[in-house]
């Protein structure tokens, strides 16, 4: 990692208990690889499924078995703690997120921690407004559940943090793409190399991307500066980028151009024909009215399976995405810079330099039989 | 049933390679219906989806489960037809048992297994056969004391694709190995009830000593030996996901072995020989591609052109006869105590002089 995470940063967090939600997914887990550097660490992280913990089984970190939804669980957890990164989210139900915080909030301030860095999103502030966008930006109407479920969240850590001392800090990452980025890295790349990326011809907008590692850094700080505590940062990297050029560097990468444009109209018309998307949609809501909680995320893994397993990799954007990329947002970093010491290391070209490291690695056998 | 398993204990019985490539047909017990008295230690997912179908199949009902999961204990003893189930085995009768299956957590392998075996009771034990080389001197001294057989469920042995490269390597007729390159991969999805097998104590390493021994079992009997010119894995005082062997032969063959837990890597052997080469996939049997001698070579009446298609299941069956027949006929198992051993001592070689494994996009930052 880069200088940012020095070895005195590092030393910072030495006898510190950390307790880590998300760790067996991308962002939690490349923390748990960073904190993992520090010497003398005790680093706990929420476990739901074992079966997804082999990058995390790597070092030695306390697995405490159990969902957002284990009360008892998370009290236990965070007894000891001194700092708490919540990184996981549970796309089910964002009431059960929101309750989960309470839950952890709660339980960390009984436990008197040092910091709890929450990770919100840049979705909160879609549709994105035209021109630069930063922390002061109201945010505009929307029906879409994910940014909805993280508005309400950032305003629960807000109110810990305002009304009951909770030394909270809030971070809404941009783009987050590298090594193991499912959204932004692995599906693209499949599509690539399994099938067809879809763009729309109107993907004129511009992309704010942030390389993991820089990101990392940033929450790191967040957990190290006195000055992050009630506030909210967007963090994202040093340069933007045109979606069309995002999009290409992984087609020059893995050195196929299966990029086809469509139109926006034909885009849609092709995502409610996706019989799968059909029995996705029609099972969804019966999964999460009538089924219990642990057999919901059964069934939603096997719906996912079914996506990610069923014929070529078509990646087509969806509602949501084809709004971001004709977006023209800059994101302004200047309140992370100033007030956290963030300073990101890597400029678009560098991500990718690195990020090219990872495909090659990870789908090398895929590329030489597509 | 049992006094008369006892009174046959011949160790020295060679069994040929072809007997087994041949048969695969079931002995029937001393009164020509019964089938041993069989346990069934341990019913996580390898039993579950594997041992116990496979025992069904063959029409053998498991005399005892034991397992400390009283929901599943109860969901498969009804589902398998077991006569007996027990969450403990220091609370389970085992006195008209026969023979057991040891598919328990690694760490649990030397003492489950010691006490089955000091009674005389056989024992088939999942892989790998414990966790270090000391284990496994402990695990056979109790099956000699015990008189009693000890399998080891290197199950890739039973594929009849293996062994007829076992026979195609020996026989020569493609000439002496050159190179060999296995690269075996899949983002785990074994369904885990416990986080035994990421406790580094409890399973004894990583993706090498679990997926990676059936790997080093395999080259151990295709090639009779291997040496470690370089390992490297991801461990950071934990278990590895990813790992990177160097290997050659005494005969001059150099090879690659990797491994991961998080990447879809194309899961194949590739075996080039002076007058051939093979590429065949590891888990499914598939045959990639031949050239040259491989395509010519017949062995027990099979060549590649009819080599056939072996579901990852039946070699279940197969290890399951196999065991049967072992304690029927009084004979060793395919897979001996001593080969387990060796396998494990391997894996023990490998993490005594392990290197670290850099990610790619880790070493081009210089971290």
């Amino acid at each position: 990692m880069g200088t940012q995470l020095n070895l005195a940063m590092h030393n910072a967090f030495d006898g510190k208990t950390v307790f880590v939600t998300g760790g067996t997914g991308f962002v939690g887990g490349r923390l748990i690889e960073k904190l993992a550097l520090s010497k003398d660490i005790t680093i706990k992280a929420l476990v739901r499924n074992y079966a997804r913990a082999a990058r995390l089984a790597r070092f030695n970190v306390k697995m405490i078995e159990g969902s957002l939804t284990d009360t008892g669980t998370l009290e236990d957890a965070l007894e000891d703690c001194d700092i708490v990164f919540h990184c996981a989210l549970d796309l089910t139900s964002s009431k059960l997120n929101a309750s989960a915080l309470r839950t952890m909030a709660e339980a960390s301030l009984k436990a008197g921690v040092e910091r709890f860095v929450y990770l919100s999103s840049l979705a909160t502030y879609e549709p994105l407004r035209e021109g630069e966008l930063n922390e002061d930006c109201p945010y505009p109407p929307t029906d879409w559940d994910y940014a909805l479920g993280k508005r309400d969240a950032e305003k629960i850590i807000l109110n810990f943090a305002t009304e009951r001392g909770l030394p909270a800090v809030i971070l809404q990452p941009t783009i987050v793409y590298g090594p193991f980025s499912r959204n932004w890295t692995d599906r693209p790349v499949s599509a690539l190399l399994k099938g067809q990326l879809v763009l729309a011809n109107e993907s004129e907008g511009v992309c704010n991307p942030v390389y993991i590692d820089d990101l990392v850094s940033a929450i790191l700080l967040a957990a190290l500066n006195k000055s992050a505590i009630g506030e909210r940062f967007l963090v994202s990297g040093p340069d933007y980028v045109p979606w069309k050029k995002f999009y290409a560097a992984y087609a020059d990468i893995v050195g196929k151009q299966t990029f086809v444009f469509e139109s926006e109209e034909q885009i849609l018309h092709s995502n409610r024909l996706t019989l799968k998307e059909k029995l996705r949609s029609l099972l969804r809501p019966i999964v999460h009215k009538f089924i219990s909680q642990k057999m919901k995320h059964r069934l939603l893994g096997l719906l996912s399976t079914m996506k990610r397993e069923a014929g070529p990799v078509i990646s087509r954007p969806n509602a949501q995405e084809l709004q971001l990329y004709k977006s023209k947002t800059r994101v302004c970093i200047d309140k992370a810079k100033n007030l956290l010491g963030y300073n990101p290391e890597y400029p678009f070209d560098k991500g990718m330099q690195a990020t090219a490291h990872y495909i090659r690695w990870a789908f090398l056998d895929e590329e030489a039989n597509p | 049933m049992k006094s008369l398993i006892k009174t046959t204990h011949a160790h020295t019985r060679s069994k040929s390679l072809k007997s087994v490539f041949l048969s695969g047909t079931l002995p029937k017990g001393s009164n020509g219906t019964q089938l041993p008295g069989l346990a069934v230690i341990g019913c996580g997912q390898i039993a579950e989806s594997c041992l116990l179908p496979a025992m069904l199949e063959i029409g053998w009902r498991p005399a005892l489960l034991v397992e400390k999961d009283s929901t599943q204990l109860h969901k498969l003893a009804k589902q398998f037809g077991a006569a007996a189930a027990c969450e403990t085995i220091d609370k389970a009768d085992l006195s008209d048992l026969d023979g057991a299956i040891v598919s328990l957590p690694n760490h649990l392998h030397e003492p489950v297994c010691c006490e089955l075996l000091k009674q005389g009771i056989h024992v088939l034990v999942e892989k790998p056969m414990a966790r270090t080389s000391d284990e496994c001197a402990s695990i056979i001294a109790a099956a000699q004391s015990g008189k009693a057989q000890l399998g080891v469920a290197h199950v890739y042995r039973f594929r009849k694709l293996n062994q007829w490269i076992h026979a195609l390597i020996k026989s020569g007729i493609a000439g002496p190995v050159k190179r060999f390159d296995i690269r075996v991969g899949n983002p785990f999805s074994w369904p885990v009830k416990s986080a035994s097998i990421w406790n580094k104590h409890q399973s004894g390493g990583g993706a090498l000593i679990d997926v990676g021994v059936h790997v080093i079992d395999l080259l151990l009997w295709w090639f009779n030996d291997l040496n470690i010119i370089e390992y490297l894995d991801d461990s950071e005082s934990g278990v590895e996901a990813e790992c990177h062997l160097t290997l050659s032969t005494d005969n001059g063959a150099s090879g690659v072995l990797e491994l991961s837990r998080t990447r879809q890597l194309r899961n194949t052997v590739i075996i080039d020989c002076e007058k051939g080469s093979l590429e065949v996939g590891i888990f499914d049997g598939s045959i990639i591609r031949a050239k040259g001698a491989a395509c010519e070579f017949s062995y027990a009446d099979t060549m590649l052109s009819n080599m056939p298609d072996e579901p990852w299941n039946t070699l279940f069956v197969y290890e399951l006869k196999d065991f049967a027949n072992a304690i029927l006929e009084s004979h060793p198992p395919l897979v001996s105590p001593s080969d387990g051993a060796r396998a494990v001592a391997f894996v023990e070689s490998c993490y005594s002089q392990r290197k670290p494994y850099i990610y790619p996009w880790d070493l081009k930052e210089g971290a």
